[in-house]
């Protein structure tokens, strides 16, 4: 395949999901499946002619606001786009519902999200990416809108919204911060450069970094934006939320793996991370009252895992291993909608298998603690999975509707309704709780600052409009005798010299000056 | 003297033109009046876009005539590429507001003064924009105050006008005299009224003395840009003049403040000498743009909290400034730009939206999302635009003046925390367009179908924002070409 060939495709890639949105417009619901399993099987095959030339940059000799665009075509990208698009088959195939329908709405929200994941993953520049990833952060909260009567849904879109915003802001940061000391903004590059930067500045480069992956990838807790899609998005439209932005959670996390491996330090604490939050997912559903949704929760153990994985050094295949974990989220939706424990248990085995076949291929290079400890957390995931086996519909992950139940002993109650009272009142709630307080808080600035600006400004100018008035008063008081006075005094003074001039003989004598004058000037003009 | 110099001074004689044959033809219609405005402001426009190429060989295009010459002061003007963004934003802006004008009540009486005093208001911030001598400069600036103010006094909303008036006349009046003792300053003591002169001379004036006009150069213009505190005449300005009115106000009349710190201190005084102002600058802004959205999100008034919305904005044009770097007040100029586009887009939609519910509480509003999409859509680009969601244009200019903030150095935390700070925009965004498109509760008697003559502009506004987020590489360029007056360089 020819370089110019090559990058035709790209472009067709990125343009067919665009062009699709067209054609989907004039065709019935179930005939928008169709073309979306069509397409998404050209994609595919697109995407893996693509890889048959192995690694390789595009540059379209095009710059935004200066800075060249780049796209790296990479066999992890491609594997990951590929898992993704076989998810979304798998998900159209596989949607439960009896209408089988794909509303016009999700189709755009699908085709445009097929066009800026596939430029998130390829993107060699941050900017680009970063603006791929907001736009994947938009669509999935807009998959979670149903027309405009909910407010309810609204809600839920601004709450998705907002969260994945703080994490692309904790992006930026990130990006912005390296790109400072880097001076472009080419993926690679960048990070090369990262590992120069001053401890304090890759600090918080880092954190925006971390934050952003664990936001993106919906690791509990800072996944919990992932609820609300999942209870009302479409499947199809869900893969958005549930497939396509993890992945490019994880894939953001499999980018900055260098800067991590960099520092020692770092690769303790992300190990440490990673196992705090695998536990924290465990002990929350082991806790959780309200049978929390299973998808979710394996989703944020994945997470987990590569996190793991990103922060031990001389790891291998770990871009198949982010493809590989696509496809068993998608073998967990199909174990929520199986009643049978086998089905389950198999379908649960397949995790096991992916991370079992990651750990054989990297013990020889793993430290062997954590060879172990990768060994024993997923048989913890594994029984986990098989305890969790029953069936849970999307409409029983809420926790509101589960009444606490005082059962076993008291600790274990105890720690229940902690774990309740942090599930439901700082989480759940807690966004609702935050955004009262703010809006209060708001409320204060307006009634004391700006009231007392307002307040300000009026004693200002009444106090000004007082003082005026009192002088002016005061003006127009005293000099009113006075000015009689003074008119009464000139008057008077005219009079007394009227009759003083009245007195005086006439002189006829002083007629003559203006007769000569005007002689002079009459004499001078003829001259 | 070329040709591009002699078209120059078209862009202030065209609108006196315009308002001679206004207040000649009294008994113009609305219509006529407005066809009148228009022509005048679309040939000012004319101008600096044919003078581009030039400006590209030249740098500069300067006309000059005597005018008090005892003084040194003349009738100076001069185009860059500092001054042609300004001048553009401002023309498009008043062109924009006066065919929206079209669509609503206002002017429907006393027409041709109507759009005098537009005229005169766009004058004025050309002028401002144009001016090359301090004496001049000053004139347009308060000729931009006093057009303004009469248009909040005689056609403004309620019996509130008045104080209005009459406070956002001191206020800002307050800010200029400010700015007049530092011109007089410059002017006794470099001994010319000409700007051009200035450049780069504010270095022979004693330190104390500079700081001394720059810090008066900063407040005064932060007047205008209604940075917090300074902002207390803006909320009741935008909300009683009438929609046409506030558009100008919010979208072009508080980028005069931008153009006037990057103008007089940015070009007298070295970045050095700024230096020590600038974290404070760039405190300032952090703080006034927590503050106006706060401030957004707490108001129930949909004018007032696209008012506030303004406060916000201008907090990040101020933070770009601070950075004294040349990617942060690349992103300061280009968020003027932006900000106009979209300032101007949300204005118009809440215009429609009062025209179609006459109803200003957000709480009373709700549901019109279904009922009038193409409002609802516009109002949807409006408040993503305003978010600084990709590839609407704010995301360009806040990159660079978060970017701008990373480069100075001065201080990581505050960069991030003006970066996450810009969360509370989306928060009153959302609250703003979910009270009003979303839900079941609706206004009674709604009319089948919005105004066109409103929802037409808007639509256009709206997807003129979207073009510009695309293409971003003119401005970018033109704002850097305007930068060299400041860092120098080819």
């Amino acid at each position: 395949m020819s370089l110019i060939t090559a990058d035709i495709l790209f472009y067709t890639i990125v343009t067919v999901p665009l062009l699709a949105i067209l054609v989907g417009m004039v065709l019935r619901s179930r005939s928008r499946r169709f073309l979306v399993m069509v397409e998404c099987g050209l994609l595919a095959a697109g995407t893996i002619g693509l890889a048959v030339q192995g690694d390789r940059l595009i540059t379209p000799s095009m710059a935004f606001m200066g800075e060249p665009i780049s796209f790296s075509v990479s066999m992890t990208g491609v594997f990951l786009f590929v898992a993704l698009l076989l998810g979304l088959i798998s998900l159209i195939i596989l949607d439960d519902r009896a209408d089988l329908s794909l509303s016009r709405f999700g189709f755009i929200l699908v085709q445009l999200s097929l066009s800026a994941g596939f430029l998130a993953m390829m993107s060699g520049q941050f900017m680009i990416r970063y603006m791929a990833l907001d736009l994947v952060g938009l669509l999935a909260a807009l998959s979670v809108l149903k027309g405009f009567r909910s407010e309810g849904n609204y809600r839920k879109f601004a709450f998705v919204f907002l969260m994945l915003r703080l994490g692309d802001l904790c992006l930026l940061a990130g990006i912005l911060l390296v790109n400072a000391h880097a001076g472009t903004l080419q993926i690679t590059q960048m990070i090369s450069a990262a590992e120069g930067l001053p401890i304090t500045e890759q600090n918080w480069a880092l954190l925006g970094f971390i934050l952003a992956v664990l936001i993106k990838s919906a690791i509990w807790p800072f996944g919990i934006w992932q609820r609300h899609a999942r209870q009302t998005a479409a499947p199809a439209v869900f893969w958005i939320s549930g497939f396509l932005m993890p992945a490019l959670g994880a894939y953001l996390l499999y980018r900055i793996v260098p800067l991590i491996a960099s520092r020692a330090m770092l690769l303790v604490l992300g190990q440490g991370l990673s196992l705090a939050l695998f536990l924290s997912i465990l002990i929350s559903g082991w806790l959780s009252q309200a049978r929390p949704d299973r998808f979710i929760q394996l989703n944020g153990l994945m997470s987990c895992f590569v996190l793991s994985a990103a922060a031990i050094p001389g790891t291998d295949f770990f871009g198949t291993y982010l493809a590989g974990l696509i496809l068993f989220r998608l073998a967990v939706i199909l174990a929520q909608q199986q009643h049978s424990f086998t089905k389950k248990a198999f379908l649960g085995m397949l995790a096991g298998l992916a991370n079992g076949i990651f750990l054989w291929v990297n013990a020889g290079a793993w430290p062997p603690y954590f060879s172990i400890s990768w060994g024993a957390l997923t048989g913890i995931a594994l029984v986990w999975i098989g305890l969790g086996g029953r069936s849970r519909g999307q409409q029983e992950s809420t926790s509101r509707e589960i009444v606490l139940q005082p059962n076993g002993t008291a600790w274990v109650v105890g720690i229940r309704w902690l774990h309740h009272e942090i599930e439901e009142e700082v989480l759940s709630k807690g966004f609702l709780l935050i955004s009262r307080e703010f809006i209060k808080s708001a409320h204060w600035l307006q009634k004391h600052i700006e009231g007392g600006f307002e307040k300000a400004w009026s004693a200002a100018i009444t106090g000004l409009t007082r003082a005026s008035q009192a002088t002016l008063a005061a003006l127009e008081a005293y000099p009113a005798e006075k000015t009689e006075g003074l008119v009464e005094d000139a008057l008077g003074g005219l009079a007394r010299y009227e009759k003083n001039v009245l007195k005086k003989a006439l002189r006829w004598d002083l007629a003559l000056i203006p007769l000569f004058l005007a002689a002079i000037i009459l004499v001078l003009s003829i001259v | 003297m070329t040709m591009h110099e002699m078209l120059l001074p078209g862009v202030t004689a065209l609108p006196v033109l315009g308002v001679v044959v206004l207040l000649i033809w009294r008994k113009a219609s609305k219509i006529q009046a407005a066809m009148i405005g228009i022509l005048s402001e679309t040939c000012a426009l004319i101008i600096p876009i044919l003078s581009l190429a030039a400006l590209k060989r030249e740098g500069a295009i300067v006309f000059s005539l005597p005018w008090i010459p005892n003084m040194g002061i003349a009738f100076r003007l001069e185009l860059n590429w500092l001054s042609i963004v300004f001048l553009l934003t401002e023309v498009l802006v008043t062109l924009a507001a006066m065919v929206y004008s079209l669509g609503e009540t206002t002017g429907e009486r006393h027409s041709n003064y109507y759009y005098a005093l537009l005229l005169l208001f766009s004058l004025g911030m050309s002028g401002t924009t144009l001016a090359d001598d301090a004496f001049l400069f000053y004139v347009f600036w308060e000729l931009m105050l006093i057009a303004s103010v009469l248009l909040i006094l005689v056609w403004g909303h309620g019996e509130q006008r008045f104080k209005v008036a009459l406070k956002y006349f001191i206020i800002t009046h307050l800010g200029s005299l400010l700015v007049l003792v530092c011109l007089i300053t410059l002017y006794v003591n470099l001994g010319t009224a000409s700007m051009s002169a200035w450049m780069g001379g504010g270095g022979v004036l004693a330190p104390n003395l500079q700081m001394f006009l720059i810090v008066f150069f900063l407040v005064g213009f932060s007047v205008k840009m209604a940075i917090f505190p300074l902002h207390i005449w803006l909320p009741d300005a935008h909300t009683v003049a009438p929609m046409p009115v506030t558009i100008i106000l919010a979208a072009a009349m508080l980028s005069m403040g931008t153009y006037g710190i990057l103008r007089l201190p940015y070009t007298i005084f070295s970045l050095e000498r700024m230096q020590p102002l600038a974290i404070w600058m760039m405190i300032g802004g952090l703080v006034s743009e927590v503050y106006g959205a706060l401030m957004a999100l707490a108001e129930r008034d949909i004018k007032r909290i696209i008012a506030y919305s303004s406060v916000s904005q201008m907090g990040y044009i101020l933070f770009g400034l601070g950075t004294l770097t040349l990617r942060g007040m690349e992103g300061a100029i280009m968020h003027v730009v932006y900000h106009a586009i979209v300032k101007g887009l949300l204005f118009m939609v809440v215009g429609i939206l009062i025209a179609i519910t006459r109803e200003r509480d957000i709480q009373k509003i709700g549901g019109l999302g279904f009922k009038y999409p193409l409002v609802s859509i516009s109002a949807a680009i409006g408040v993503l635009g305003i978010s600084g969601m990709p590839p609407l244009g704010i995301f360009n200019s806040e990159w660079m003046i978060f970017a701008g903030g990373f480069d100075s150095g001065v201080s990581t935390a505050l960069t991030v925390m003006t970066l996450i700070g810009s969360l509370l925009t989306v928060v009153y965004g959302l609250r703003f367009f979910g009270s009003i498109f979303f839900g079941k509760r609706q206004p009674e008697d709604l009319p089948a179908r919005a105004p066109r003559a409103l929802v037409l502009p808007t639509v256009v506004v709206a997807v003129f924002l979207i073009v510009e987020g695309l293409m971003p590489g003119p401005l970018l360029e033109w704002a850097m070409r305007g930068l060299r007056l400041i860092f120098g360089g080819a």
